[in-house]
């Protein structure tokens, strides 16, 4: 336990010194902010470039304002995510910075349940408090196909769960290629297919992307195979990474 | 306080360690010597269980170290050769860092951060980020990370190669200090004046095997032998070969204008060296004999063990 919390202090100081808290705040809190704003200020933009009535053609409403968000934290915001945390174990283990805690004592599955959990619960503060903006400035600025709020926070808790689950992967890739970028890429790389696989009915609620998809559509049906799927895929990717991170960290 | 039984480590099918022994008693220093490569660190970082080995067996004050057991390392301090530490830290940060991961109060923690810091000389720059640290700073941290929570005994990985004068002089009067407090320190280097200054036991670890263990002072009295250096007008050539065949001269060295010859008999050298000279028939500036240092012991121990 002297580990764990030595270890989710230092990740909070970590991430407030290089400026990590800062760039996950731009890529969660800022799109949320600023995609109602750029939508609603869209066919106004455009009118003054194109001749015709384009608003007739946008039609833009509060669910499809908030699903634009959904869009943005799956694409962009992944991608911020991705390069803000993918030396965070990986440097640890290459580096040597190891040596030190180890030698006094630390417990190296501590030392990666810290990191995770930290990480984990910073992006879904992140989100969560994301979709609420987002979802207040939807219905300022919108006003036709209202969702209700509460369907809007469990799409924050199923994204959230997803990035749960992209953070472990980040790590156990990490804890095995001991380099940031390559983990980074091939969880991209993961990203992709499964967005693909997901379109094959017969296995796509056991395909973490689903609970993009689930999100995106706002319902609550049948999300319960996909939360427990994804649940344990993160169980086992911890576990794993936890066992590469005793064996690779000082060979 | 340490004992090592036939300690073996491999690296897929390169035997790094090939059953090395030795034993360090409680308040001495113990210098592990060896070139670059020769199985040092590997040796340490066995003893402090950051890495596994295949055969043998360890003891720290009495208790064996299990592979999967760490409770006897909770006595060990380690500084590695390159200590790194998280750099946007202040040098006061990271040791409250580590000694809560040793769980030590808050307070306790504090009192004793002050007085390592004020050991190491780092005091002034506790509150300064690590990334602005020079080497011979990161490496008095790194001490002072070892030290903390008062462990008997001190691992200590090349603690002065590529330092600075002063602040090599700072770490050798720090380690004496912690010789003076009782501590069991177990140091390794590849600089021999170094562990001259500082040891009280040697162990010469050459090619992963321990080819001497004991007291310096032993090591002298088993393998010096007198040298006479001797300085020529002008080098002699095939020196080497026209002294071949003398029976009392173990080996020659030419280093810049000067030749070292090393005997094997004192007594016959006395009487014989200057008629063997005068056979060369080159003018001899200079003779002088002089006792062999910790370094000439070492490199024919490890290179031309034949003489020994």
């Amino acid at each position: 336990m002297n580990t764990f919390k030595a270890y989710l202090k230092k990740e909070m100081l970590e991430s407030w010194r290089q400026y990590k808290y800062l760039l996950l705040f731009i890529g969660i809190i800022l799109f949320a902010i600023l995609d109602p704003i750029l939508l609603k200020l869209l066919p106004e933009i455009l009118k003054s470039k194109i001749n015709g009535d384009l608003a007739s053609l946008i039609q833009i409403d509060i669910k499809s304002a908030v699903q634009n968000y959904i869009k943005d934290l799956n694409q962009v915001t992944l991608l911020i995510v991705l390069l803000t945390l993918m030396g965070s174990l990986s440097d640890e283990i290459s580096s040597q910075k190891l040596i030190f805690p180890y030698s006094k004592g630390a417990n190296l599955s501590s030392i990666v349940i810290a990191k995770i959990l930290h990480y984990a619960v910073t992006i879904s503060i992140f989100i969560i408090f994301g979709f609420i903006i987002n979802y207040y400035y939807a219905v300022t600025l919108f006003s036709e196909n209202i969702i209700a709020f509460k369907n809007v926070l469990i799409s924050a808790a199923l994204i959230s769960i997803y990035y749960f689950f992209v953070i472990i992967l980040l790590m156990f890739l990490s804890s095995i290629f001991k380099k940031g970028v390559l983990a980074a890429l091939l969880v991209l790389m993961l990203h992709i297919i499964s967005a693909l696989l997901v379109n094959i009915d017969k296995i796509a609620k056991f395909i973490p992307y689903n609970l993009i998809s689930l999100a995106n559509s706002f319902t609550t049906e049948n999300i319960l195979t996909t939360i427990f799927s994804v649940l344990l895929y993160c169980i086992i990717l911890s576990l794993l990474t936890i066992k590469n991170y005793k064996n690779n960290t000082f060979a | 306080m340490i004992k090592v039984f036939n300690l073996t480590k491999k690296y897929g099918n390169y035997e790094v360690l090939k059953g090395i022994s030795f034993e360090i008693e409680k308040g001495t220093i113990y210098g592990l010597l060896g070139r670059n490569g020769a199985g040092k660190t590997t040796t340490m970082n066995i003893l402090t269980g950051l890495i596994d080995y295949n055969r043998g067996e360890i003891y720290i004050n009495g208790k064996m170290l299990d592979k999967n057991k760490r409770k006897p390392l909770e006595e060990i301090g380690y500084l590695p050769e390159s200590p790194t530490f998280y750099t946007y830290m202040t040098g006061s940060e990271y040791l409250l860092f580590i000694s809560k991961i040793r769980g030590i109060p808050y307070k306790k923690a504090k009192k004793e951060i002050d007085k390592l810091l004020d050991l190491v000389k780092l005091k002034e720059a506790a509150n300064k980020k690590i990334q602005t640290y020079s080497r011979g700073m990161k490496q008095k941290l790194g001490l002072a990370v070892a030290l903390l929570d008062n462990p008997e005994i001190i691992f200590l990985d090349e603690p002065t190669s590529a330092l600075d004068p002063e602040s090599r002089y700072d770490i050798f009067n720090q380690i004496l200090e912690m010789k003076k407090n009782g501590k069991t320190i177990l140091l390794s280097t590849h600089i021999l004046s170094d562990a001259e200054r500082v040891c009280d036991y040697i162990g010469i670890l050459d090619k992963g095997k321990i080819i001497f263990s004991g007291k310096i002072k032993e090591l002298k009295q088993k393998y010096a032998l007198p040298i006479y250096d001797i300085v020529f007008e002008n080098l002699p050539h095939n020196i080497k070969e026209k002294l071949n065949n003398v029976k009392w001269i173990a080996d020659i060295k030419i280093k810049n204008d000067t030749v070292s010859i090393y005997i094997n008999d004192i007594e016959l050298a006395k009487k014989n060296i200057l008629s063997e000279l005068s056979k060369l028939d080159i003018p001899v500036i200079s003779l002088q004999q002089r006792e062999n240092t910790l370094e000439d012991i070492f490199i024919r121990l490890v290179k031309q063990n034949e003489y020994i």
